[in-house]
């Protein structure tokens, strides 16, 4: 059998699993900031997937051009706010 | 026939460098296993038609080291290798994590797809070397000078 759309989507599933265990089972916010971006390459991976259903469809690469400049913002922004709670706490772990 | 090899072989080194990440103590050895995580998946963007979005997601990835190799040594006790006793592996969580992925996988496996197969022959890998080109050098001249001003920034904070 070759590798068709479900074997894409079994994958992106699997990195999804995984994101959501290092963001609920981790106390670390830099473990908890690579979860996040564990779930936003499992969704990346599904754009670009059902890009190339029943043909090759160029829109869904537009939206994956908005959506990956707005991931880059987004991870930016993370990094600034577990800096500044380093600063105010002096300590990168969460509190229970 | 190629595809399905490269396939399989991109999709264990995903699966095993996101399990590190996951479930290393170490943050800097998660670190690194994140960066090659999201290098194999742009790997997977090449055989999917979508060569550009591949070289814009290396670029991704040398925003998500600046972020990492700039904060990081400013947070100097990570850099100690003591593992934090806080992360602990809870098993109730990857039950329920691993019953989520099933679910989910066995959906996709029982949907009827319309057209199933990808069309791997509409794809050229010659477009990266001829028409992308540019793109490629200029990627590269971005990520050396990210690369140089990170070092830079570096020294800089440690005399």
């Amino acid at each position: 059998m070759s590798v068709g759309i479900n074997h894409f989507i079994f994958l992106s599933a699997v990195l999804f699993g995984l994101g959501i265990y290092t963001i609920i089972g981790n106390k670390n916010i830099i473990k908890i900031y690579f979860g996040i971006v564990l779930l936003l390459s499992a969704s990346l991976i599904n754009f670009v997937t059902f890009s190339n259903f029943n043909g090759f469809n160029p829109e869904g690469q537009i939206t994956i051009f908005i959506l990956s400049a707005l991931f880059i913002l987004l991870i930016f922004i993370g990094g600034l706010i577990g800096y500044n709670y380093y600063k105010q706490y002096g300590s990168i772990e969460l509190e229970q | 026939m190629t595809y399905d090899i490269i396939y399989y072989v991109f999709a264990v080194v995903i699966v095993l460098s996101a399990l590190v990440c996951a479930f290393s103590k170490n943050i800097m050895r998660s670190a690194f296993a994140l960066f090659l995580t999201l290098i194999a998946v742009s790997a997977l963007y090449v055989i999917l038609h979508s060569e550009l979005f591949a070289l814009v997601n290396i670029l991704f990835i040398s925003g998500i080291a600046i972020m990492i190799l700039i904060f990081i040594p400013k947070i100097k006790f990570l850099f100690s290798t003591e593992e934090s006793q806080l992360n602990k592996t809870h098993f109730i969580s990857v039950i329920t994590i691993s019953l989520l992925v099933a679910i989910i996988s066995s959906i996709v496996a029982s949907t009827r797809w319309q057209r199933f197969e990808i069309n791997y022959d509409v794809n050229s890998y010659t477009l990266i070397f001829s028409k992308f080109m540019p793109l490629v050098i200029l990627v590269a001249i971005i990520a050396s000078v990210i690369i140089f001003l990170t070092k830079f920034i570096l020294k800089k904070n440690n005399s």
